[in-house]
């Protein structure tokens, strides 16, 4: 069971202003939180600090109390990050992507070849898996980020903006796989526009410019959330 | 708006668009200029390499070969001669404009002085004391002559003391007052004419390698007005027509061969003869001029189709990277002629942009190849013919320019918007448009080579043979590229090696790919095929210098007696290691002799194994134990001798030895007595040890004199040689008469009281049988062994086989051993023991050069010893500097300029590996960065970013090496190796490791370079 605490983070990016300031928030195993917000008020600064590849300019990222150093040091603790945009490389197939994060993450081949499949199974791409990830429509891209994302079997899952593509029923059926994952014991936070979405989540953090104004379902945030 | 007006709108755009992607416009604008370059080289190359390489052949022709020699016999025994009509009638007759005129007569004859004869000719020559270096004044006067040190000094005379020349059509001498002693400034300059006139003059060559002195003493030289007062009846007067590089030219060539076969048929009419070799320079001419302008453009030719392919390959990378931008415009209803000038300008900007570079570096690079043209016309020849060129590389790079947009312009906007390829269809596979081009060029590649096989050099396709198997063949091998590394992604992702998958994957999927491993193949092909080619060639050059020369260096010496020259350079290098004597025969006659120290040929020659034997074992075989020489170490010379019988007249004995410095020395006594007498003579150089060295006897009806022929005495002498200086004389095994056929010697048999010659009576001569009085030691083997190049028929040599050595008397001989090739002879001659040669042949004053040959690494020391022993150094030649000569041809030239192509290839490969990288820089970055986020390791993202381009370019570099040397082999050189056709020696193997290696360096480190460069340039791009 790992938690992820954010405590006091500034962050941003080079030449700029800090997109997020002082925020702070604890992800804990088995539950999900919702990062809402609207266009442009961090929550995929947040997610990416979470994932280790921002750097705090304040404040820290922790996992188990560890400050995370970058993403190695976060893949290294099991956060698994699926990004806006899905982070699929286009030269792969679908199944590929999977199988590659997973050997890269330590699977064995055999493993990560079932896993694969069975990850894909659970999303409805069985049939697309040996398709390239340009000759699959945006919905089911997003859904091999996903299966990706899942089949990594993390201890904390971000996922950022991954159900905006999709139809309802295969939003439900993601919501759904989410929360598996957290009756699993993983911390899984989920970046989403869709209120519904987020009105399904255990806890909820509102971004608004860059700040945490809107807290639900944690009562027990560090100072400043 | 007009369509002009919107095209022209969409300039600013454009060059808005290549101003953001500067390194890959960069990139194109190269690869445009390198093809411009290409294209405009040839040209200038062609027409200066054309002056140039006549140029060189004219003056590194040997003098006979320069010369057209119209002549006539002369009289002017009546004191007058119309010289200025014959002048007038050849001028008329014989048309070669450009050509050196120098008029001369000769009259054979013989100068005498008070220290002895020469066989002197005596002449006028138009401007001789412009060519020699005179010590005295130039002849004026009908009595002054000019006589050579050499000559001088034989005749004991010096300047203003006179001489007497006769000549058997004069009943009195001539006597001239010496006005000045002269030397030869260059004796084999084509001034001194076809021979004749100096001791070391060249002689019209039987063989494009001899440059032969001969033996003739130097003329001496009168005034014209001294030559018709001379009288003599039997002159010939001559002028020499010599070709300069001005007379004899690429231009000029084909009509002086019709000028001089027009001109033989005129003089021949009017009573000249015509003499010369220049058909052979004007056919080598021809041919190097038809190497080049054959070799030259095509060689272009294949390099603007190459870079024409790198240009497609380029702009096609180029336009890949803007489908996206191009399906957006579609998406938004930009019509298409607007798409087609946007995207035509973002090739054809930069193609137009190399066409000045290009021009710039195409000129630049012929000039600093093949000079300068210099003739004015010639120059504008070229200038237009590279306008032309440069005119179609730049048409057809927009051409492949525009057919590379073609694809991206039509495609539809789902297709544009992809990143990766639509792949095919299982099942519907059908044979593209490109395939058909492969497959239409590999059936090309094939007649190419049936042609090579069936038709030989120069024809038809054969020329581009080498092209066409390496475009081929690089074009299929870039077809097995997809699928290869398909299987291998597949692999490594089974077998969990990420590296393997990914870049496998990328070889496999990535679009252009196939093609810029073609590029790459072909490039490599044609560096590895013009590496192989030169050192073919180089090799060639190298053995035919090495044969032709004989020895790492070779001096040729003044004429000299053989045990001098022979003790001369054993005192030089006592060592034997670096320095060896040889003397080559310079006449016609068959075979030809070239004789050696054969004790120091394996360690001074410089032997090819083309030749058949080793040095070692033909040492052995030419250097048998013979008898062992009699020294003589004695101040006074005593011989006793017993005399039973004299025919009419006087009779001298004469010793003949070798001094210790291998110098001849005569000892002469008598006139003989009858009766048992001592003789005595004192003076001879043989009183300190190691003395001199008993070479025989002759009985003369006159005393001796050095350097004169010896004449024999009346028959029905009979005497007993008892002893020379104590030295017994009976064992008649060491004595034996002269050699030569034609002649008959002294009857010899012993007793213990010693050797008894006779001499037959006079009755028992025939006709064309001459007398000889010399009983010679026997200390050399007899027969004396050869080894011969060529068969025994062709040298003469069946039955009883004889060779005259040094042109002197005939000795019998043994064929030893027979080989296919010998230094300096070739492929018929006739290898000798020099020591033996020497101890069995007089010197005698036969056509022959005198030479030294030197080993590799011989230290200075030893030609200063030599040139301190008193050998005068005539010429300096060098294998190094033989080789160097033949670089000069047409062929070498077209060699150079397919390495230049090669080198270019390479170069465009690079570029190419350099844009395609940059375009895909980006798409690539972000898969593996994106990997990275999904925890590829660093090292495993920044090893896949220099995978991908390190297997592309390491693959496509092995391929065309591989592929360079079974080109070599199945289509064989396509270029003659020299152009006088030579063919001594086997060519050198197709195939020589060292140049294919150097081939391979080079293009790894170019190619390997723009290779990790791109890799760099990635990995740095990738997240950390």
């Amino acid at each position: 069971m790992t938690t992820l605490v954010v405590d006091g983070l500034t962050a941003g990016y080079a030449a700029g202003a800090p997109v997020l300031r002082d925020v702070s928030v604890r992800v804990e195993p088995g539950r999900v939180l919702a990062v809402t917000g609207p266009s442009g008020a961090g929550k995929t600064t947040l997610l990416r600090a979470m994932a280790g590849l921002l750097r705090p300019e304040h404040g820290t990222v922790t996992v188990d109390g560890a400050p995370l150093r970058d993403r190695d040091h976060a893949v290294a603790a099991r956060v698994v990050f699926i990004p806006q945009g899905n982070g699929l490389a286009a030269i792969l197939t679908a199944a590929e992507n999977v199988q590659v994060a997973l050997i890269a993450q330590g699977a064995s081949p055999t493993d990560a070849r079932r896993t694969t499949l069975d990850a894909l199974d659970r999303l409805g791409l069985a049939g697309q898996a040996d398709q390239l990830v340009e000759e699959l429509s945006g919905g089911q891209q997003q859904r091999t980020a996903t299966a990706r994302g899942l089949a990594l079997r993390g201890a904390v899952l971000l996922a950022d903006e991954i159900t905006s593509e999709l139809d309802a029923q295969n939003r439900q059926k993601v919501i759904d796989l989410l929360h598996e994952e957290a009756a699993r014991g993983v911390a899984v936070v989920m970046a989403t526009h869709d209120p519904e979405a987020a009105a399904s989540c255990d806890a909820e953090l509102h971004l608004v410019d860059g700040r945490a104004e809107l807290v639900r379902g944690y009562a027990d945030l560090p100072a400043g959330a | 708006m007009t369509r002009s007006t919107r095209s022209m709108s969409m300039v600013p755009v454009a060059l808005g668009a290549l101003r953001a992607r500067r390194a890959q416009t960069a990139v194109l604008l190269l690869i445009a200029a390198l093809v411009t370059a290409a294209a405009v080289a040839a040209p200038f190359f062609v027409l200066a390499a054309s002056e140039s390489l006549a140029a060189h052949d004219v003056s590194l022709a040997p003098a006979g070969q320069r010369l057209v020699t119209a002549s006539r016999a002369l009289s002017v025994s009546d004191g007058s001669a119309p010289f200025d009509q014959y002048r007038s009638d050849i001028r008329r007759d014989l048309r070669l404009p450009g050509f050196d005129q120098v008029t001369g007569a000769t009259a054979d004859g013989v100068v005498t002085g008070p220290a002895g004869s020469a066989a002197s000719p005596l002449a006028a020559r138009d401007d001789v004391c412009a060519q020699v270096v005179l010590r005295g004044g130039c002849p004026t006067g009908t009595d002054d002559a000019l006589v050579s040190t050499q000559t001088a000094a034989d005749l004991g005379v010096g300047v203003g003391d006179r001489v007497r020349f006769t000549t058997p059509a004069r009943d009195t001498p001539l006597v001239l007052r010496v006005s000045g002693l002269y030397q030869p400034r260059d004796p084999a300059a084509p001034y001194w004419g076809a021979g004749g006139l100096l001791a070391t003059a060249t002689r019209p060559a039987a063989s494009a390698a001899a440059d032969r002195p001969r033996g003739t003493p130097d003329a001496v030289f009168v005034t014209w007005d001294g030559l018709r007062a001379s009288r003599v009846a039997d002159a010939r007067y001559a002028v020499d027509h010599i070709a300069t590089p001005a007379g004899l030219n690429a231009l000029t060539a084909a009509d002086i061969g019709r000028a001089v076969d027009d001109g033989a048929a005129r003089l021949k009419a009017d009573g000249y003869q015509l003499d010369t070799d220049l058909p052979r320079l004007v056919d080598r001419v021809l041919t190097d001029q038809r190497t080049i302008q054959l070799g030259v453009p095509l060689g272009a030719g294949q390099l603007v189709l190459f870079g024409w392919y790198a240009l497609f390959l380029a702009v096609t990378a180029e336009a890949t990277a803007r489908r996206a931008d191009i399906g957006l415009l579609k998406l938004r209803g930009l019509p298409r002629r607007r798409i087609w000038s946007l995207a035509g300008l973002q090739s054809a900007l930069p193609v137009l942009a190399g066409l000045l570079p290009g021009v710039l570096l195409g000129y630049l690079l012929a000039r600093a190849l093949a000079g300068g043209v210099a003739d004015p016309g010639q120059r504008r020849l070229a200038v237009a013919l590279a306008a032309g060129a440069a005119a179609v590389a730049v048409l057809g790079g927009l051409l492949a320019a525009l057919m590379a947009e073609r694809r991206t312009v039509r495609a539809d906007v789902a297709e544009l918007l992809r990143r990766t390829p639509r792949r095919p269809k299982p099942g519907r596979r059908r044979i593209l448009r490109a395939e058909m081009v492969d497959l239409a060029l590999a059936a090309l590649a094939l007649a190419a080579v049936y042609q090579v096989h069936s038709a030989g050099q120069g024809s038809g396709l054969v020329v581009l043979a080498p092209g066409l198997v390496a475009f081929a063949a690089g074009l299929l091998a870039a077809r097995l590229l997809p699928p290869v590394a398909a299987r291998v992604a597949r692999a490594g992702l089974r077998g969990g090696r990420l590296r393997a998958a990914l870049t496998g994957t990328y070889l496999a999927r990535r679009p252009g790919l196939g093609r810029l491993f073609a590029l790459v193949a072909i490039a490599s092909t044609l560096a590895g095929y013009a590496a192989l080619a030169w050192g073919t060639s180089a090799a060639a050059r190298h053995q035919r210098a090495v044969l032709e020369v004989g020895a790492d260096r070779v001096l040729t010496v003044a004429p000299v007696a053989t045990g001098r020259l022979l003790s001369a350079v054993r005192q030089a290098d006592p060592s034997g290691r670096y320095a060896m004597a040889a003397v080559q025969t310079a006449t016609s006659a068959v075979p030809a002799v070239l004789a050696v120290d054969s004790t120091r040929l394996a360690a001074v020659a410089a032997w090819s194994p083309g030749y058949g034997s080793v040095p070692d074992r033909l040492a052995t075989l030419l250097h048998p134990p013979a008898p062992a020489p009699v020294p003589v170490v004695a101040d006074r010379l005593r011989f006793t001798v017993t005399v039973n019988a004299l025919g009419p007249g006087s009779t001298y004995l004469t010793a003949i030895l070798s001094g210790p410095d291998g110098r001849r020395v005569l000892a002469g006594y008598g006139p003989l007595a009858v009766g048992r007498h001592d003789y005595e003579t004192a003076g001879t150089p043989c009183a300190t040890p190691p003395g001199c060295r008993l070479d025989g006897f002759a009985l003369t009806g006159a005393a001796a004199v050095a350097g004169r022929p010896l004449d024999a005495p009346a028959p029905g002498l009979d005497l007993v040689l008892h002893s020379l200086s104590g030295a017994g004389l009976a064992d008649r095994d060491r004595w034996r008469p002269s050699t030569d056929p034609v002649s008959v010697g002294p009857v010899l048999h012993s007793d213990p009281s010693g050797l008894h010659v006779t001499l037959p009576a006079g009755d028992s001569f025939t006709d064309g049988v001459r007398r000889d009085g010399q009983i010679l030691l026997v200390d050399a083997p007899t027969p004396v062994p050869v080894v011969l190049a060529g068969q025994l028929r062709d040298a003469g040599l069946v039955g009883e086989p004889a060779v005259g050595l040094f042109a002197s008397t005939a000795v019998p001989v043994r064929v030893a051993a027979q080989v296919p090739v010998l230094p300096r002879l070739g492929r018929a001659g006739a290898l000798v023991d020099l020591d033996y040669a020497d101890r069995l042949v007089d010197d005698g004053n036969g056509p022959r050069v005198s030479q030294v040959w030197l080993a590799a690494g011989t230290p200075a020391a030893v030609v200063d010893r030599l040139r301190a022993a008193g050998l005068r150094v005539l010429e300096d030649e060098t294998v190094g500097g033989r080789a160097a000569r033949y670089a000069g041809s047409g062929p070498v030239a077209a060699l150079r300029f397919q390495l230049l192509g090669a080198v270019l290839a390479v170069i465009l490969a690079g570029a190419g590996v350099v844009l395609v990288a940059a375009v895909e820089r980006d798409p690539r970055a972000e898969e593996l960065t994106a990997l990275r986020h999904q925890g590829l390791p660093a090292r495993a993202a920044r090893a896949s970013a220099f995978d991908g381009y390190a297997w592309l370019t390491g693959a496509a570099l092995l391929a065309g090496l591989l592929v360079a040397p079974v080109d070599r082999l199945v289509t064989g050189a396509v270029l003659p190796l020299f152009s006088d056709d030579w063919r001594v020696l086997p060519p050198p193997p197709l195939l020589g490791p060292g140049a294919l290696l150097v081939a391979v360096g080079c293009a790894v480190v170019l190619i390997g370079a723009a290779a990790g460069f791109a890799g760099y340039q990635l990995a740095r791009r990738v997240s950390r």
